[in-house]
């Protein structure tokens, strides 16, 4: 299964508008320090150029901010140093505002009268709240992408772990269907006379596996009803019902769990469970549910070691089911499998509060 | 001195027609600057005479007992202390009197005098009408002259009002009263810094021929 990466999709779709940002702070602050230096009355022309030139002005320290210090420093969580650059740029950069603001707007604009705006005091205030703001105003930002990044990235983990189940599941139908056909196909063979029932049965436990299992969680009631089926299905095989031992204690019948959990277990136990000639072969099965707590356990003769048999179909469909409840169960169960000579043995155990 | 109100009313109105006035002092105090020059009698362009005295010795003339002792009350050094650089301004017109404090200043190499209505008594009826009055400040650029004389050129409101109608100035002011007169309403560091920038600046009708007197002192040599 192809695996999405996530951080690709996320840096080829980089959230950060640097001239959206920048265009909103910049126009926000015109719009504030312009009803700041025109004092609540109808702006005029100096108001306008002192504003610009202010702006432009105090932008060098703003940017030093931004683009050096709180990457370097504030997100680097190195706050002591942070915090001394930062007051360091503030109270610098407000200093030469003190010293060579006015002389530098009389030089440009040598006919304007820039009197009525800021006392020295006034200036580090100013700077502070402007360049307190303006940080508060970038981490706004970042944390305003960062939560959508995080969004995007849970969305595309649940899309990755949909399309992962999607993919386990296609492999397990065509799986059950081949073994199903497989025994149809004997049926025909023998010219059984129930055949016709065989395939209407086999079509019942097809419609669950395609499409009543196509949810998220399915209650005890219905695998088990699967489970019935299948066994009795598999009477048409030559088995007996007899030769499977069920041990039902389940306190909820309506307990959810993932859908074609069990079954797989269930046909790897018939494959390779019984050799066709001894009819003492048996497949045990013991399920139990009590509050949160589930536990499935079968066991069957193993027949790969006595007759030395092809074991990839079964590790395929027990590869699935184990990636099934790593995806569906994480930190929730338990897998066990026990191979011997005699037997084998596999048990899912899951804590599910529901 | 029911007279005096009149005296100081009629003395405001010889300047009010255009000067700028304002609620706060033109100068700061590190840019106070005395000269001795000016200190005498003078007669200007426009028939009015003037009387220029220092009020450090007026101050210490006044205070001195017959032992030449000063005695002086809080209030009285707090006086001393904010006028000591300034001057006693008598300025008579037509038998009429007005009497300013003046604060010489330094705006650069520019010496500016702060003109301020200094005290007067009143009774009756105009006793009413100057506790409507309030003592706001003018301010004039003095020149001396090669020949001795003086060219006061008041801060005028033609000059200023062309500024804030061109929305080049952003002072802060208040346009009060039934004659809509303009007022400045800006601290003193605001003001100085203003004149510092108007000196430095080259524009037409910076300076009003209505707000500029010549005053020529009285016992100079014709």
């Amino acid at each position: 299964m192809q695996n999405l990466n996530i951080n690709n999709i996320l840096k080829s779709s980089n959230y950060h508008r640097p001239l959206l940002f920048n265009g909103v702070l910049w126009s926000l602050s015109f719009l504030v320090l312009l009803f700041i230096f025109s004092k609540g009355q109808p702006p005029i022309t100096a108001d306008y150029i002192y504003t610009s030139v202010f702006l432009l002005v105090i932008a060098v320290p703003v940017c030093i901010n931004f683009y050096i210090l709180i990457p370097r420093f504030l997100k680097q969580e190195r706050y002591p140093i942070y915090i001394a650059l930062f007051i360091a740029n503030l109270l610098g950069f407000a200093l030469l505002n003190s010293l060579f603001f006015n002389n530098l707007l009389d030089a440009l604009f040598p006919n304007y009268f820039f009197v009525s705006y800021f006392s020295s005091v006034n200036i580090y205030v100013t700077y502070s709240i402007f360049l307190i703001a303006t940080t508060l105003f970038k981490l706004a930002e970042d944390w305003f992408y960062f939560n959508t990044n995080q969004n995007q990235v849970l969305k595309l983990q649940n899309q990755q772990i949909q399309t992962q189940l999607t993919a386990l599941r296609a492999q397990i139908n065509p799986h059950f269907l081949f073994n199903s056909l497989n025994v149809i196909y004997a049926m025909a063979l023998e010219k059984k006379e129930n055949i016709t029932t065989a395939i209407v049965e086999l079509s019942d436990v097809l419609r669950y596996v395609i499409y009543d299992s196509d949810t998220e969680r399915v209650t005890l009631k219905e695998e088990l009803k699967l489970l019935k089926n299948y066994i009795s299905f598999q009477k048409y095989r030559g088995q007996s019902e007899n030769t499977v031992d069920f041990n039902i204690d389940i306190q909820n019948e309506n307990f959810k769990i993932y859908p074609m959990l069990l079954l797989p277990l269930l046909e790897n136990a018939y494959k390779y469970g019984f050799s066709g000639n001894d009819t003492s072969e048996k497949i045990d099965i013991e399920l139990t549910q009590k509050q949160s707590y589930f536990k499935f356990r079968i066991q069957n003769s193993n027949q790969n070691i006595k007759h030395n048999l092809d074991d990839n179909y079964s590790g395929v469909g027990l590869e699935n089911l184990k990636n099934n409840l790593s995806l569906v169960y994480p930190n929730q169960h338990k897998f066990t499998k026990k191979e011997t000579r005699d037997s084998f043995t596999v048990v899912i155990e899951i804590k599910d509060e529901q | 001195m029911k007279s005096r109100i009149v005296v100081l009313v009629m003395g405001l109105l010889l300047f009010s027609s255009c000067i700028v006035k304002s609620i706060q002092p033109f100068y700061v105090k590190n840019s106070e600057s005395f000269n001795e020059k000016l200190i005498g009698t003078w007669s200007d362009n426009k028939k009015g005479t003037w009387e220029v005295l220092s009020f450090e010795e007026e101050f210490k003339k006044e205070n001195k007992n017959e032992k030449g002792i000063i005695k002086l009350s809080e209030e009285d050094i707090k006086a001393y202390e904010t006028y000591k650089n300034g001057y006693f301004i008598k300025y008579v017109k037509k038998e009429s009197e007005a009497l300013f404090m003046g604060i010489p200043f330094k705006v650069d190499n520019h010496l500016f005098i702060d003109f301020a209505p200094f005290e007067f008594d009143s009774d009756d009826i105009s006793k009413l009408v100057g506790q409507h009055l309030l003592k706001t400040h003018s301010t004039a650029l003095v020149q001396v002259n090669d020949d001795d004389s003086i060219t006061l050129k008041w801060l005028s409101e033609k000059a200023v009002g062309a500024l804030f109608e061109q929305k080049k100035l952003r002072l802060k002011h208040e346009i009060t009263g039934l004659d809509e007169d303009l007022v400045l309403t800006a601290s003193s560091e605001e003001l100085y810094n203003f004149l510092k920038k108007f000196m430095a600046s080259d524009f037409e009708g910076k300076w009003d021929n209505d707000d500029i007197y010549t005053l020529k002192p009285n016992n100079a040599k014709p």
